[in-house]
């Protein structure tokens, strides 16, 4: 029920019945305030003598209604209030008005600076470790084997490359599809049909195959190795690791990163294939070329220089791709969140790297 | 004493997921106002039975009642009514760690309740401190203790003064400080809110100070083996496996 309003001669009394909500006293606060405003009336008495039941949702609607009014200045009384009304209302009181907050340290711009420097240092200085673990335990490989888990790097292998397959196949294929199609149309103007064959092949070769071979393994390999060693992380199984004695680089992410940079160039390889492959349907279907002269043309262009190039890129970019993955799953803290920062964070950073490695062979090779 | 109010009643439930039984021949009522338990060994189904109770889970046959209503029509027609009544404290606490505690209990509160923000963070903070966590609400998840994560999920549970609280673990892991603070809170709540209490324990200590019925849940049987009192079930019941699982309180009463 609701409460019950009575404007008396300087006072507004509420009465709350027994089975009266908080959710019917907090509707009613705006009209009490209101009625209390336009009386010009300085004290609210609260009726409870029949109120022998109530829960703290009631209580905190009573409180909240004392704090507004306690604002303007009016006083609340409380008519018919047991020991243990009075005792409950108290402690509620007290312990809502005891709010402690964390604590926060006190900034200014050379504090934050300071703070910024030193972190930036620090991230510097465990990335630099975290790489030189990585080549000391690839080099340990050659002198001792079993450094290397071997089931486990192939079971990856298969979970990196094989299934990686159909994916990469498909748009490798639409790519050199495409590449013809575009380059077609202005290629025809002067009859110069045949040179799709070696556009797209030395695109795909050099620059294409790699690149897009890499971006496809970030999105779905670097990501799931980063959300693998960041769920490890929180749920206490890498310290588990860790008391037990295993260096969680040669664990962990040496067979992830031998794994990667294995079957990466194998992937480029069937890239170039099927994208060569989308580039023959155009040839013999909109550019009227056979498949022998379209073949043969893409045998005098590309030379083993070419595809070798490619290849020991997509080495590079593999070993890079792999490489952020496992770090940011290794830069986990806590939580479901990091996880997921870590993840997306893999992903950019995975594509960014083999942009940038791109770019700075590209300079290399034309100036050096 | 008690009325003897079925609030929960179990018929016949057989669970089995695809071909693995896990439990069968489960018959069993939870009456309104006590503080019902159910124990049993690692493995023997107890969370399961649990998850199956508030609806989480859908692999059995027979008939659960809740208020005399089936549980699979309630899920149908009446879902959210329901969590509205029942509380539920999960083993490891389940708190959301993108949100700070008071955040964690306030979301249900505004989320069932039509009252003022303000208002709901009084309430988040009083429950806060009913559970001895008071000065926390702005902590996340991840800054606190595990003791204190499964303190601040009961406060979550008990956010909506539900009528039923189902309780999973909710002492294991803790020292036994906290784990009779939170025997003395369950049965606090159960005193002063008159809730309905299901616990899911293996905590010899928290069954014999404030649970009112039990039932022992065995692993090889896949069904009950124990009904009643705790008190009944340790000086009565003959069988082997309900004295074995008795055994180490059997051995402190002796004084070993």
């Amino acid at each position: 029920m609701p409460p019950m309003l009575v404007i008396e001669e300087n006072a507004i009394c509420v009465t709350l019945s027994n089975n009266i909500k908080a959710e019917e006293l907090l509707f009613n606060v705006k009209d009490i305030r209101h009625k209390l405003k336009t009386h010009n009336i300085k004290e609210l008495k609260i009726d409870i003598q029949a109120l022998n039941k109530y829960d703290d949702y009631l209580i905190a609607a009573i409180k909240h209604l004392e704090k507004i009014i306690n604002r303007e200045g009016i006083t609340l009384k409380f008519i018919g209030e047991t020991e243990q009304f009075t005792d409950f209302y108290k402690k509620f009181n007290s312990i809502s008005s005891a709010i402690k907050s964390t604590e926060v340290i006190k900034t200014n711009f050379i504090i934050s600076l300071g703070i910024f420097c030193l972190s930036t240092i620090n991230s510097i200085k465990t990335q630099l470790i975290y790489l030189g673990d990585i080549f000391i335990s690839i080099g340990l490989i050659f002198l001792k084997p079993k450094t290397l888990r071997f089931n486990e790097t192939v079971t990856l292998m298969k979970r990196v490359g094989v299934d990686a397959i159909p994916i990469i196949g498909l748009i490798s294929f639409l790519m050199g599809l495409i590449m013809a199609f575009m380059s077609s149309i202005q290629l025809k103007q002067f009859g110069a049909n045949i040179y799709v064959a070696s556009l797209v092949g030395l695109a795909m070769a050099r620059e294409l195959g790699p690149i897009m071979t890499s971006i496809i393994v970030a999105g779905r390999t670097g990501s799931a190795f980063a959300a693998e060693i960041g769920t490890m992380k929180i749920s206490e199984e890498i310290d588990a690791l860790t008391v037990m004695g295993f260096n969680i680089t040669r664990f962990l992410v040496l067979p992830r990163i031998v794994a990667t940079v294995i079957v990466v160039p194998i992937l480029t390889v069937f890239s170039n294939v099927f994208a060569n492959l989308g580039g023959l349907l155009v040839g013999i279907f909109i550019l009227n070329l056979t498949a022998s002269s379209y073949i043969h043309q893409l045998n005098t262009t590309l030379s083993v220089n070419h595809v070798m190039h490619g290849i020991l890129k997509s080495i590079l970019f593999a070993f890079l791709v792999a490489e952020i993955g496992c770090f940011r799953g290794l830069t986990v803290k806590k939580g479901t969140e990091d996880v997921g920062r870590a993840t997306t964070s893999a992903v950019v950073s995975g594509i960014f790297l083999i942009i940038l490695a791109d770019s700075f062979i590209a300079v290399l090779l034309t100036y050096v | 004493m008690m009325e003897k109010d079925k609030i929960i009643d179990v018929r016949d439930v057989k669970i089995q997921f695809g071909e693995t039984l896990i439990l069968k021949d489960i018959n069993f009522s939870v009456y309104r106002g006590e503080i019902f338990a159910i124990i049993g060994g690692s493995g023997s189904g107890k969370t399961v039975l649990l998850k199956h109770l508030i609806g989480l889970l859908d692999a059995y046959t027979g008939n659960i009642m809740i208020e005399n209503n089936n549980l699979k029509d309630i899920k149908e027609r009446s879902y959210n009514v329901f969590l509205n009544k029942i509380g539920v404290a999960f083993q490891y606490g389940a708190l959301l760690a993108s949100m700070t505690l008071e955040e964690n209990i306030t979301l249900p509160i505004m989320e069932h309740k039509k009252i003022d923000e303000s208002v709901a963070q009084d309430i988040a903070r009083w429950k806060l401190s009913l559970v001895d966590l008071n000065g926390y609400e702005k902590y996340y998840p991840s800054d606190i203790s595990g003791g204190m994560k499964k303190r601040a999920s009961i406060a979550r549970a008990i956010a909506l003064n539900p009528a039923i609280l189902f309780l999973d673990e909710p002492t294991s892991g803790l020292d036994p400080v906290t784990s009779t603070e939170i025997d003395e809170l369950i049965k606090r709540l159960n005193k002063t809110l008159n809730t309905t209490m299901i616990l899911i324990t293996h905590d010899i200590e928290t069954v014999f100070s404030i649970t009112d019925r039990i039932i022992l849940l065995d692993k090889v049987d896949k069904t009950i083996i124990a009904e009643g009192s705790p008190q009944d079930v340790y000086n009565t019941n003959k069988n082997e496996r309900v004295i074995k699982f008795f055994e180490r309180k059997r051995k402190g009463l002796n004084g070993n």
